[in-house]
Order: structure tokens, then sequence, then C-alpha cells
């Protein structure tokens, strides 16, 4: 067997990682938010959400995540509401894909997006990766699982790159 | 001789080479009507004959002119050159494939359809094979010449148009005038379609009308493939040769083909002769390149399309002789007036010349002068995509065309595709008419597919053996299966099948279309999927720390992962060392953490593990299969009771996904979904795991938990602790046999873990050690150390079937008689008494004649034991347990024990050390 | 929650909308029941290994795997490939 550390490109430093190319501008941002996964009554997701003002991604009839303030204590688990949850804020990179150029962009990750920018439920396929979209006035942002963010900033290079830049 | 030459035109002039020879095109030339505008007739040979061949046709149905092109340093094989543009600087080769013509065409007895299966059998296949595949062929790959594509995209629209000729066109501005959203693709550079030769109304206003009403148009883009699901297949060609060009989807409500007809050339003796053109074509280059394509042509025809061909031709200055195999007409008679040679009542029985046209025999033995014979047997609408959509093309007798059998939704089509062609006269106008299967002449010298060189002798044999479906046909005689797909040959080979068995080509019927329409190069079906971005790849968070550590790092079913630290497979045996006598830590970050909670979390698990989890009190771990209906081992793990109604389940790195599905598609279809809810943690978690005797005080000293006392913290079981401010989980597992601890913190302190723990001594311990570690001990890999038939038994956990346990997943399966047999393979150990390693994969054998009793599952030098170890699976292992066995790999054989599967501290009293 | 869909197009999922095909994994025939307990060999079998092969309208199960993640009955037409009505699936 051999090395392969050498094949796998280095995955970026999330907090300077930047892609500017004519139309369209690509960051990214990691661990500075409260991240809970909520799962049960509609309802109770709602009333929980109000109570922390932030975002609400809708991702199945009875799940949902909610982005909010980082340091948020919020307990693990099934609890009487119905309500059952998980900290989810170190899971994920958040990679925001703006401009003019985003929504051809968007429609290359995803067939579904190309159907409709605006998904009312955010988890989808994007480039091969299963996350979370939600949408921005001039784009998107994708919620993905860390351990993949590194291919997809990969595939977000190549896409916005013409085929004679790259190796 | 005369034949083609330029007789119009004008554009910059652009020099390239021919098979050597300098030569100057005019940009919009395609290589075809360079060629022939520089006189060149033969422009390579054929597959398997090596017969001399010549352009066909003008366009994507051109069976002959396959060329390989260098340019710019890059080259690309199999260029159509009827279809590709020239570009200045392109040094062309035909394609002549290795080996004597000559000594070709003396064999073509003995090569003829399905030759394979009946010559050069003696003594035997291999023998001829590698000489007869290099006189055969097209192209030449070369491997250092990259063609390079853009990524294209995915689009929707409620109208897609397929064909930007008149019809297509006139649809599409419809459709948008009334607000729909449309996307007109169109194969060629120009639009207009067949308009742009033919007479019958320019395209100029239509195409402006288009634009107008919002159309988005795309030309140089062919629609290649219909789709499940309304999906089409786009390739849009690139800027030039070496530009692969871009794949699109396009997710249409609505579909039109207007995507026209192919002209079908005639049967006859010698048909394959370089200067054998079809009629459409020779009017296609004479009007869009200035190229007449014989002084002296003779057009044969069975319909009226070649009559406005004559014409032209005749005003070009060439002399006409029309040779129409019906009986006098108003049109023929309105040609002759015109001044054209027609002789009605005539068929043409074969061409003459040597190696090129140089006349025509008539069945009446007429013979007539030429320097170009043009063709036409009738037209075939291009039904392709409907077809590959589900749809059916059937022969219409009255018509002589093909039509759909019945409508497919959402696909309609327009203009010559949907069998309408417009008089462009008052006359009576037959655009098309049956295919005629000669019965006179030499049938081996009447070429049907002429690209991968099938000839109406090769079908009349296939007849003969019984080959007599259009299917069985196609496979034998690999008609229309070269890069041209038949198009100028699928109907005429059926119609000589179902003449040859007394059939009607209706009751025949067609092959499956299959999409490409046209090829699409690799480079464009690739995209972005090259190198490291073939599939998504997870990392560690931690993994800028373990490149920093000089970590040799490798793909783990789609994890990539430290293999070992240090700049070769030695540093292995120095980790399994450290782990066994002092400390290590590996990264375990990517072991699965799938939470299970509420009302109905403990019967859920209990469901999907053979143990028995619902009894599992917090802060304790209990171990468990996962299996499927089958009784088949499918992962193992780990399950820690975080709470009466919390569960967190830490199960295989690589089957996270899998038990994730499983256990949503029991809670979704049996348990109901107010009762319980998963959760995928694995990402929000990094986890260390430090293994080794010294392992305890280690971590005493980072005083991350309060207490680290055995009896407050037993092995299998956790504690919560903090580091760096945050909450910490500790669970005292062990894959290593050694004592050991898993130090759980949220992601972001991945890499302030790692550091402190090797800080604070540890040695960092990659995937290698680690196999050879938990081998050693005779834990198993699921998927390595068990196949598609283990069960827990076989493994040593008799109890879910012995007890006949039920209420989980597979457990009828373990009461099926084969649950019971005694020839179960059982995992096992194995040790060569010379200490060597088996190789894995390995067989054990007994018997004469020998069969496999088992293989070897894994295999590895032990630095701890000093020998080598390994686990099999073998059948009635455990009672072999002593005995010897013989191992064989790759005509390699070998003695070795049958032993327990753990080699290292039995009664694991490692774990307490 | 329920959709229609008729003719060819993207699989219309009841939360999502309209999602491209590829997101969703088949999931095996919803007609399907697990024995009970105590049920014979023969039973067991059937239930592993032996299903109808319907030529028409037939139903079967969907995950929106790369989506919701909600396990669906769908009405397909094995011969046309046309989806019909996509249901939630419940126990």
């Amino acid at each position: 067997m051999s090395d392969r550390s050498t094949f796998w490109p280095t995955p970026p430093d999330w907090t300077t990682a930047r892609i500017e190319m004519p139309g369209v501008t690509v960051t990214a941002s990691q661990g500075d938010r409260g991240v809970f996964l909520l799962s049960g009554p509609g309802k109770a997701i709602s009333e929980l959400a109000q109570a922390h003002p932030g975002t609400l991604l809708e991702i199945a009839p009875d799940r949902a995540l909610l982005v909010t303030k980082p340091d948020t204590a919020l307990s693990e688990g099934w609890n009487a509401s119905g309500l059952a949850i998980s900290d989810l804020s170190d899971a994920h990179v958040r990679i925001d894909i703006r401009g003019p150029g985003a929504p051809a962009l968007l429609a290359l990750g995803s067939p579904s997006l190309a159907l409709d920018p605006k998904p009312r439920a955010a988890a989808l396929a994007f480039a091969g990766v299963t996350l979370l979209v939600e949408p921005l006035p001039d784009g998107a942002r994708l919620h993905v699982d860390h351990p993949q963010a590194a291919h997809l900033w990969h595939w977000l290079l190549a896409a916005t790159h013409t085929a004679k830049d790259q190796p | 001789m005369t034949g083609p030459s330029r007789i119009a035109g004008g554009g910059e002039p652009l020099p390239f080479t021919f098979a050597g020879r300098r030569l100057i095109g005019q940009k919009g030339d395609s290589i075809a009507s360079a060629l022939l505008a520089n006189g060149i007739v033969t422009v390579g040979r054929s597959f398997k004959y090596r017969r001399p061949r010549g352009i066909l046709s003008a366009g994507e149905d051109e069976p002959n002119a396959i060329v390989d092109v260098v340019l710019n340093g890059v080259r690309v094989p199999n260029v159509r050159a009827t279809t590709q543009g020239l570009e200045a600087g392109m040094a062309i080769s035909p394609v002549l494939g290795r080996g004597a013509a000559l000594l070709t065409q003396a064999l073509s007895p003995f090569i003829a359809s399905g030759f394979y299966y009946k010559t050069f059998l003696w003594p035997h296949w291999g023998l001829f094979e590698p000489a007869i595949r290099r006189m055969a062929g097209l192209g030449r790959v070369d491997p250092d010449s990259r063609m390079v594509a853009e990524p294209g995209g995915n689009l929707a629209a409620d109208l897609c148009v397929v064909g930007g000729g008149r019809s297509g066109l006139l649809a599409a501005t419809k459709a948008a005038t009334s607000g729909q959203r449309v996307l007109l693709v169109e194969q060629r550079a120009e639009l207009g379609g067949s308009s742009l030769w033919r007479d019958g109304g320019d395209s100029v206003d239509l195409v402006a009308a288009a634009r107008d009403a919002g159309v988005t148009i795309w030309t140089g883009a062919t629609a290649f493939g219909a789709y499940e699901n309304g999906r089409l297949g786009i390739h849009r060609q690139g800027a030039g040769l070496a530009d692969g060009g871009s794949l699109w989807a396009v997710q249409a409500g609505q579909v039109v083909l207007a995507t026209g007809a192919l002209e079908r050339p005639l049967l006859f003796e010698r048909n394959d002769l370089p200067g054998v053109m079809l009629a459409d074509a020779a009017l296609h280059y004479l009007r869009r390149r200035g190229v007449l394509c014989g002084a002296r042509p003779v057009i044969a025809t069975n319909n009226d399309s070649v009559y406005p061909v004559a014409l032209v031709l005749a005003k070009a200055g060439a002399v006409v002789t029309l040779v129409d195999s019906r009986a006098a007409s108003e049109r023929s008679a309105d040609a002759a007036a015109k001044g054209i040679r027609v002789l009605t009542g005539a068929r043409v029985a074969r061409a003459l010349g040597r190696g090129r046209v140089s006349g025509v025999m008539l069945t009446d033995g007429t013979g007539i002068d030429a320097d170009l014979l043009a063709v036409s047997g009738g037209w075939t609408p291009t039904l392709h995509l409907y077809c590959q959509a589900g749809g059916k093309a059937v022969w219409d007798d009255e018509r002589a065309i093909l039509v759909p059998a019945f409508p497919v939704p959402g696909i309609s089509l327009a203009g010559r595709a949907a069998g309408n062609w417009f008089a462009p006269d008052a006359l009576p106008w037959v655009w098309s008419a049956a295919p005629e299967i000669p019965v006179a002449g030499k049938s081996r010298k009447t070429w049907i597919d002429l690209q991968n060189d099938v000839t109406l002798g090769d079908v009349q044999l296939a007849a003969q053996e019984n080959f007599t479906s259009v299917e069985h046909l196609k496979r034998y005689t690999t008609l229309g299966m070269a890069t041209d797909q038949g198009k100028t040959a699928n109907l005429l080979g059926a119609a000589a099948m179902a003449q040859a068995t007394g059939r009607s080509a209706t009751d025949l019927g067609l092959t499956t279309y299959r999409p490409p329409y046209t090829p699409v190069p690799m480079a464009a079906l690739q995209g972005l999927s090259r190198g490291p971005l073939q599939s998504p790849l997870r990392r560690l968070a931690a993994e800028p720390a373990h490149r920093e550590m000089g970590a040799a790092l490798w793909d783990y079913g789609g994890l990539l992962r430290p293999a070992f630290y240090g700049k070769d497979e030695a540093s292995i045996a120095t980790e399994c060392l450290a782990a066994r006598q002092g400390a290590v830590v590996f990264d375990a970050s990517s072991l699965g953490k799938v939470a299970v909670m509420g009302p109905k979390a403990r019967e859920l698990l209990d469901f999907l593990f053979t143990g028995r989890m619902s009894t599992l009190q917090p802060g304790r771990i209990r171990y468990g299969l996962t299996l499927n209906e089958a009784g088949v081992v499918t992962d193992d793990g780990v399950v820690l009771c975080l709470g009466p109604d919390h569960f967190l389940v830490s199960c295989s790195s690589s089957h996270v996904g899998g038990f994730v599905a499983s256990a949503e598609e029991w809670r979704q279809t049996r348990f109901g979904r107010d009762g319980v809810f998963i959760h995928d943690r694995t990402a929000h978690w990094a986890t260390m795991s430090l293994s080794g005797p010294k392992s305890k005080p280690l971590l005493a000293g980072l005083g991350i938990v309060e207490t680290l006392d055995d009896a407050a913290f037993p092995h299998m079981s956790f504690v919560m602790g903090r580091f760096m401010g945050g909450e910490a989980r500790v669970s005292r597992v062990s894959f290593t046999g050694e004592r050991g601890y898993e130090i759980s913190v949220p992601a972001g302190l991945a890499i302030p873990l790692w550091q402190a723990l090797i800080g604070a001594g540890a040695k960092p311990c990659g995937i290698e050690a680690l196999g050879v570690l938990r081998a050693e001990k005779g834990f198993i890999y699921v998927g390595q150390d068990t196949d598609g038939e283990t069960m827990p038994q076989d493994l040593g956990f008799d109890a879910p079937r012995l007890k006949r346990r039920e209420g989980f997943v597979g457990d009828r399966a373990l009461q099926l008689p084969v649950a019971g047999d005694a020839d179960r393979k059982q995992l096992v150990g194995l040790a060569r008494a010379d200490g060597g390693v088996i190789p894995a994969g390995a067989h054990l054998i007994e018997g004469a004649p020998r069969r496999s009793i088992g293989f070897v599952t894994s295999s590895h030098h032990s630095p701890t034991l000093r020998r080598g170890i390994a686990l099999a699976l073998v059948e009635g292992g455990r009672a072999r347990i002593g005995q010897e066995v013989t191992w064989f790999d790759l005509g390699q054989t070998g003695r070795a024990t049958v032993t327990a599967a753990c080699a290292y501290d039995p009664e694991g009293s490692r774990l307490n050390v | 929650m329920t959709r229609d869909q008729t003719g060819p197009g993207p699989m219309t999922c009841p939360f999502c909308g309209p999602r491209d095909a590829s997101e969703f994994r088949y999931g095996g025939d919803p007609s399907v029941a697990r024995p009970g307990p105590g049920c014979s060999d023969a039973d067991w079998a059937a239930y592993l290994y032996l299903r109808d092969s319907p030529r028409g309208p037939a139903r079967e199960y969907r995950v929106h795997a790369q989506g919701c993640g909600q396990w669906l009955v769908a009405e397909r037409d094995t011969v046309t490939h046309l989806v019909g009505t996509i249901t939630e699936a419940t126990p």
C-alpha cells in the first residue's frame, strides 16, 4: 500500500477560505452558532424555535434544524414536551454561495435546485453529498457535515474555475 | 477521372494535411467537405475487410469517413469527418489498420459473420486472436492526449425542442409566445436544418421570431439521450477538436422531436465503392460548401426526393443521368423536359471501377460512365429519442417510413420526423419507398452495414443459421453495432432478414434504441468527477494534526484515515508494540454516534440488536450484533445508555449510513414516527481512543475525569468529564484488547485533545496497526471476517440461536435448518508451524479432487507474538481446533494448525492492567 | 400527505415537492408483511425471497434518502415507468 496524502488535497482553513470568481463569491464559517436537531410534533418545534431566535430549517414533517446563538444550552435527549434534541453545533460547516452566478452553480450541484431554487424542505443532494440548503436573497447557504465539507469545497473550486486552470 | 472539386466559395483558407499530403480547405468546411474539395474520394479502409471507402453522407449517419486527427499535439481518434469542423493545422490520418488488405480479402470467406464460433478454433483461438485483432480495428488512442471538458449543468424547462430546422423553430416559437420556458437544441452550428440546402423556404425569419419570443437556443448541442422521469441528456460541443464540450441534463415538461429524417442507401453489388454517396449529401456539399462531388453523376433512386438534386447539380454544370427504378411519371417527364437524361424502370446492378467509381452497370446490362454514384433508397424519420423514452417504431408500408406505434406521454414529433415532407412543387411527391433486396448479384459484395463490414450475404447466413430475430441478427452479424449505430443500415438489415425469412418488415420490428444518439466524449461524461472528486471522501477534523505528524493517509471505505505514522510500513510494528507496552492514541472520530431517543427507544434497540439492550442502565455500555432478516451479521457495535429514553449507538465507521437507514425503516414502517427518534450525531463529536497498559496514568494526568478508579469506572461503562471548558465523555471500551479509554469532545476541540494526549506521552497509532492488534484478539471486521452467510453462532455468539430469542431482525432465520448445519463456516484462528504469514484470501482445501472448506479472512505478522496470525472461516471450524489443514494460494500450498480465534490474552486480563 | 403526478417528470415527495429522481431509493414491496412469531420455515423463506413481479400498475416503497428521509409508497407502472400517487408510508 502507498501513502495517498498528496493525492487528496488538504482541507482549507475554514476561517479564511474564499472563492472569488466573476459573478460568484463563496465563503465559509464553522463553530460560531448553536445548532440543534429537533424531532417531534411540529407545534413543539415551532415553540422552541420562537424561544431561540435564529433560523429554522425544515427537513421533514417532524424534523428541523435550529441555528441560533452560540453557547445556547439545550439539554439533549427526549423530553416531556415530546421533543428529541441533539446538539450538532460542531457538526457542520456552513458554505455561502452568493452572486448573480449563484443560481447556475447551485443548479450544477443539484438537479433539484434547477427545478426549484428555493426548496421548501432543506435536505437535498448536492455534488453527491446530502446537506441542508438555506436560500439567501442572492444565493444559498449550504449546511454540510464537516467530514464532507472538504469534498464540497474542492468541488466548488473545480466548478468555478475553467478546465484549463485545473491539474 | 474527374471526381469532386470546389466550384464556388471563398472563405479564409485553412491549411491541413491528410495522410501526410498538404492541402487547403476553407473556413466553414467540415473535414469531409475539405477532402472532397481537394478531389479526395478514398478516405480510409473498412474495419474487417480493409476495403477502400469514401464519404457516404454529410452528417451524423456517416459510416466510412472516420479519421484520426492530431492538432496542437492532441490526438483524437475516431473523428467523424462529416460533422467535425476543419481547423488550420489539423494532421488527419485515414484509419487503415495494419496488415495487408489483400490478405484480409483472401481470408474473407473465413471471417464472415460469427466466424469466431466456427473458424480459427484449432488448436485454439488464442493463437489467431492477436493477429486478427491487429488487422481489424479503428483509430489509435494516445494515452498522453487529454480531452478537456467543462462542467455543464442542470436545467428545467417547460418545453425542449430537439432540432433547429423549420418545424423545430415553429414549435419553439409557438410555445414561447404562449409563455412557456423553451429550450431549443440543434446539433449543427447553424439553425435551419435541411432548409439550408433544400428548397422550400428559408429560415432566417423563423430564427428571428424564435429569438424574439424568448426561446433559449443552443447550437452545436446534441440531445443524445432520453432518460427516465422525462430527463434529456444534452452534449454541447466545445470550441475545437480537443475541447470535450459540456454535459447538460434537462428536465423538460414536454419534448418536441423535430429531428428530421435520414436518407437510406440502395443495395447493389459493390455499393461500398468510394464515389458512392447519398443523393442528399451531394446536394448538401454543393449548396453549403460549393463542392460538386462529380462532373458526370449517375443518380439512382426509388423515390422523388432526388429530382430537385438532379436539377441543382445540372445547373452547376454536371452531366446528370437519373436512374429511377419506378415507371415513368409526371415528374420524370418534367425532369427530362428540363434536360436531364432520365432512365425509368431501371436499377443499378453494380458499381464499376478500380478503387473508386468509374461507371455503373444497370440490371439490363447497360453501362454508364460516371465519376459519382448518388443514391437514394428512401428516408427514415429519426425516432431515436422517442424509442429511448419507451416508444416503438414500426414500418408503415404505405408511406415507406418508420412511424411511432403508440404515443409516449410528454413526447411529440414534428416535421419530417413526423413523416411530413411538404411537396416542393405542384407535382405529386413520393419521397420514400420500400427497400428492394436484390436477388441477383453477389450478396457477399453487397454491403448493408458499411462500418462493421456486414453484407447482405451475412444477413442471409444468419437467416440460414436460424438467427432470425432482429436482436439475434444484430448480435450475430454485428450489424448496427458500430459507432454510427447503423443509422444507414438497420432498416435495410431488417428488410433483408424479413425477405430471407418470408416475413413482413412490420412483423420483424427493430432492435432496442439506446443512448447516446451520437458518441459523447468521455471527458464530458466525466465532468467534475476527476481524480479526488470522483466520490465524496470523508475527512477527520484532526487531519491537519495527522498530516503534521507525518501520517500516511489512506482511503478506508470512503474515510481518509492515518494508515501509519512514519516513512514506511515498518512503523506499523512499532505502533503495535507501543500499544501493548505503553500507550497509543488513534483517531476514532469516524465511529458512528447515533442517538436513539423516545419512549419506544428501548423497544427499537431490542429489535435491531441480537442482545437485549432494553436492560442497559445509564452509564453502561453493551456490545451487540445487528443482523438482516436472513440472519446474516451486518454490523457490530456498542450501545451507550445516556438516560431512560436516550441511547447512543456506536456502529462501525463505514456502516453509519446503513445503520441509520435501517433504523429509520423500522421506525417509519413498524414502530411509528411518534415513539422513537433517530439522530446521527457522528459529525458533532471527535473521539480519540487511548489504549495500552499505561493509558490510565496518562489519562489521569490530563484531569478530564474526576476519578479513573476501576470500581467506579469499570470496563464497558462511561463517565462525563470536562475538557477545555466543555463537556467530554469518556468510555471504557477496547478494540485492541488492552485497557482503553475513548474520549469524545465536540469536534471543534479535536486537535487540542489529540495534542494533549500526544503531549502527555501517547504514541500515534494508525489503522494498519489497529488491524493487527484486533486480529490478535480475534475481534472481527464485519464484511472482512464475515461474508454474506455468516450468522452470530458462526462467530461464537450462540445465545441468539440456542436460546431461541425472539423479537429482533433476523430472529426466525436463526431457526431455519441451514442455521443449524454442522458444516457451517465458523470463525477460527490459524497458525503456521514455522511462524510464517499465510496469504490473506488463501483457501483451505481437502479431499480428492480437492475442494475449498474455507478461506483466510485476515492475516498479519504479529510483532507481539513474534509469529504470523490469521483468522479464517472454515467448515465446522471449531470442531477442527487442534487439527492441521492445508492452505492454497495462487499455486502455493502449505500447512497450518486450526486454533481459537483469539491468539492473545484469551482471559481478557489486559483490560484491567 | 399525498401528491399526484401524471406523465414523466421529477418525483414529487409529499413533503419536499418535486425533486430529482436520484434522491430516492427503492425500498421494497409494501404488500409484504413480516410473519409473526411461530411462522413456518416456508413462510419465512417466502418473506425473504419470494416477490410478485407485476406487469403494469404496482405499488412500491420509495425512501427520499437524499432529502427528508421519509418512507413513501409510490404507485408506478412497471411497463411505462410512469409514477402516479406518492403517499407517506405508515406502519
